[in-house]
């Protein structure tokens, strides 16, 4: 896909949004649900991050991978969302009550799966900064350099971050665990 | 943490299960490229005369209303939304209300047309020391009513009420219908601490440079923006703005 020194006709960038949507469309909207908590904001994202390539796609310099440059322009879109003042206001609560507990009971889940609900939920339960470099490192599966460079954080800061979002996510597995054998 | 190490197998196989791109979705959102940028250059002509029009309108009317205005921004939330009254601090003005309605038909290509529902989600108030008079520029208002209207497209947010007011801001109380906000069992906001206060659990916290304090009370869910200069401020307590916001459960 060699984009660089050349106008793109219309049809050929519509043709690599295609690719890229097919590639990465899925893994992107994961993406930022995991950021914005909401199906609705997550697919609204989704619009936006493709808007925003179609828009760049010719000024896309290949210094990163197309992976990493979507997950730049989703995270941008998803704080940006966040930051918004109203949904700031309302939507403080990030607690997917409803979706993560409907049918968590003993009878009809498996232990297994239990564990990987509460896995789940920790995660939504981390504070976004600790939140987004463990979806970063563990999920998104990026080297501390790439996320250092999505971020535009230390790469020492992000270390640090990755082991207090651990120490956080283990404090919550824990009182999920007390709660779950009470 | 041995949790981490299969982590994106296991929200795959869990949280995220069902959210997938489907062929729908792509076409919708391929369709909506072209779209999209056309219409947003093209809604800037199409609507822009109609927003100048829109917006001489409404500074007329402001301007001429404004040297008497008397009006009382609590009276301006709808009756059928309660909640606990509240006591502002001495010298604290309501400078802006703003109301959010929920979002029933949501149309993101054409916001135009998004559609909400008539019972506000929530009231949101910012506190500040209003002016004599309302001082608002005209260029004030008209950058007012543009972020007023885009953001009524777009999130329902109606501004009711706006005075000018001095030097910053003290803060903000939104007012959210708790059926929408879902229990407040934990939230964003890092390394919230929870407080008893009045017999009522308080989430307080910090978020970009605010103070913030959250709670329930009598099926509502308050937040509490405050901002850093309210502390810089000696002859404010804290304790009594709490008291004031924070009425104790009869």
């Amino acid at each position: 896909m060699q984009l660089k020194n050349r106008k793109i006709c219309e049809k050929e960038k519509v043709l690599q949004i295609e690719s890229l949507l097919g590639q990465y469309g899925t893994e992107l909207k994961r993406l930022s649900f995991l950021y914005v908590k909401d199906h609705t904001l997550a697919e609204d994202v989704l619009q936006e991050v493709f808007i925003a390539c179609y828009q760049n796609l010719a000024s896309f310099r290949e210094e990163s991978s197309y992976k990493t440059w979507l997950i730049r322009i989703t995270i941008n879109k998803c704080k940006d969302i966040l930051k918004k003042w109203s949904f700031r206001h309302i939507f403080t609560r990030p607690i997917m009550e409803g979706e993560l507990t409907s049918n968590n009971t003993p009878e009809n889940q498996s232990v297994q799966k239990m564990e990987k609900d509460i896995l789940a939920k920790s995660i939504l339960q981390l504070p976004l900064k600790f939140r987004e470099v463990i979806i970063l490192f563990y999920y998104e599966e990026l080297s501390v350099e790439e996320i250092s460079s999505i971020l535009q954080i230390n790469k020492n800061t992000v270390k640090s971050r990755l082991k207090r979002s651990r120490e956080k996510l283990k404090m919550l597995l824990q009182g999920w665990e007390e709660e779950w054998r009470s | 943490m041995e949790e981490l190490k299969n982590l994106r197998k296991t929200l795959n196989q869990s949280l995220l299960k069902d959210i997938e791109v489907t062929n729908r979705e792509k076409h919708r959102i391929v369709k909506n490229l072209k779209n999209r940028t056309v219409s947003r250059k093209y809604s800037k002509l199409k609507y822009g005369g109609a927003l100048v029009a829109t917006a001489f309108i409404f500074l007329i009317l402001t301007i001429s209303f404004l040297p008497t205005e008397e009006l009382q921004p609590l009276s301006l939330i709808q009756e059928e939304f309660t909640y606990d009254p509240f006591v502002m601090p001495d010298g604290w003005d309501i400078v802006t209300v703003q109301e959010e309605l929920k979002l029933i038909k949501h149309d993101l290509y054409n916001p135009e047309n998004n559609e909400f529902d008539e019972i506000p989600l929530a009231y949101i108030l910012e506190f500040g020391k209003k002016t004599e008079d309302n001082l608002f520029s005209a260029k004030e208002y008209r950058e007012l009513l543009e972020k007023q209207n885009e953001d009524t497209y777009v999130w329902g947010s109606k501004i009711k009420y706006s005075h000018s007011y001095i030097g910053e801001k003290y803060g903000s109380l939104a007012i959210n219908r708790l059926e929408y906000q879902g229990p407040l069992k934990e939230t964003d906001i890092p390394d919230m601490e929870v407080m008893e206060f009045n017999g009522i659990k308080v989430y307080i916290g910090n978020f970009i440079g605010n103070e913030v304090y959250l709670w329930e009370k009598d099926n509502r869910f308050y937040s509490l923006y405050l901002q850093p200069a309210v502390f810089k401020r000696t002859d404010v307590d804290l304790i009594e703005i709490l008291s004031g916001f924070i009425s104790e459960l009869p």
